[in-house]
């Protein structure tokens, strides 16, 4: 009889902590869910990092197997773009990224989501690309396709949804333009 | 008093590891933190960032399993030592305005007498852990001789259920607290 008893109490107590798990991770989606916006206004607006703030700092291992640090900027400024595999725009805009380092002394770094059926693949030279939803998390996932360009000193200098390279590249031209002068 | 032993070698098994996994996570950002701290010259920074990290899972891991007690004892008075001596110069100094970057289950709170004042009570409990002796869920007594009858038993099994429990009832009304604070500055938006 002891020991029935005490198998019940020992299930009691994993039941118990089954419980709190599951309402802990529950408390955590609800507490994600509403730190993404804000209310402006009586309306629901987006949260986002603004112009001007410190950008969360990363270290990740891109395609190339090679560490990828935010604050290694080596006194350049950082242009993050944002995407996603199911967005058609991101690809268009990967290709062309080439072209814009050319035209403007950056670094790039494509991030996307941690995906299995990954298909963004075909990454050109010189471009680093990271897949981690921490990155996305820790930037309130700005959208796709999103630039945010970084100063040397890490501070954010533009953050703007994307829909074409033409306006990517007046964003950052825009953007580089203001900072320099 | 050994149930007591048990369940304080746990939550702070719990509290290292955690705080350790959290800074592994971002191990970028947490040289930064030790780099702001100004008390380190920058060729030590990248050094004390990592040994500090294998510092807690080195003693998050020994207080799990209870082995080598009193070196994992040490070894965090060593560590909350080094801590609060850094947080206490920078107080002095009036660089408050940083993470104390101490992550996981405790949390990123900017400086403050409070985090010392918390320091100097975990330095106490570590020398109070030092000082004690207990065979339950100890690896260092079973290696010994001792019976797992002895040690790992029922009532080991109930301890290391209840300061589960404990954890998690402590995590939980740290979430609703944040919750509640998040809602309200909603309404207030509103």
């Amino acid at each position: 009889m002891s020991t029935l008893l005490s198998i019940s109490n020992a299930l009691l107590w994993v039941f118990m902590i089954f419980q709190f798990i599951c309402f802990i991770m529950l408390a955590k989606l609800v507490a994600n869910f509403l730190n993404r916006f804000r209310i402006s206004n009586t309306s629901v607006a987006p949260v986002k990092l603004h112009v001007g703030v410190q950008a969360p700092l990363f270290r990740e291992t891109d395609q190339n197997g090679q560490i990828v640090a935010l604050s290694e900027t080596e006194g350049k400024p950082t242009l993050l773009l944002f995407t996603d595999d199911s967005c058609s725009i991101c690809k268009q805009l990967i290709p062309t990224l080439p072209t814009l380092k050319e035209h403007t002394d950056i670094r790039i770094i494509v991030i996307a989501h941690e995906r299995k059926d990954a298909q963004i693949k075909d990454i050109p030279d010189g471009v680093h690309f990271l897949r981690s939803d921490q990155i996305i998390e820790d930037y309130l996932f700005p959208g796709a396709p999103a630039m945010i360009l970084v100063d040397h000193k890490r501070y954010i200098i533009s953050n703007e949804i994307v829909n074409s390279s033409h306006q990517l590249e007046v964003f950052l031209r825009h953007s580089l333009k203001s900072t320099n002068s | 008093m050994e149930i007591m032993v048990v369940f304080i070698r746990f939550l702070f098994s719990i509290m290292f590891l955690s705080s350790a996994i959290s800074k592994l996570k971002k191990l970028e950002y947490h040289r930064i933190i030790i780099q702001e701290y100004k008390i380190l010259p920058p060729s030590l920074v990248k050094i004390f960032s990592r040994f500090d990290v294998l510092g807690e899972l080195v003693i998050g891991t020994l207080f799990l399993l209870g082995l080598f007690h009193k070196t994992a004892s040490a070894l965090a008075i060593l560590l909350l030592s080094i801590y609060s001596v850094a947080i206490l110069v920078n107080l002095l100094r009036g660089n408050r305005n940083i993470s104390c970057g101490c992550g996981g289950v405790v949390g990123n709170h900017k400086l403050s007498w409070w985090l010392v004042l918390r320091n100097l009570a975990l330095i106490l409990i570590a020398v109070w852990l030092y000082n004690s002796e207990s065979i339950l869920g100890s690896l260092d007594a079973f290696l010994s001789g001792v019976p797992i009858s002895g040690t790992f038993n029922t009532e080991f099994l109930f301890i290391t259920l209840s300061t589960c429990t404990t954890f998690l009832i402590i995590q939980s009304v740290r979430l609703l607290f944040s919750l509640q604070q998040r809602i309200t500055k909603l309404f207030l938006e509103y």
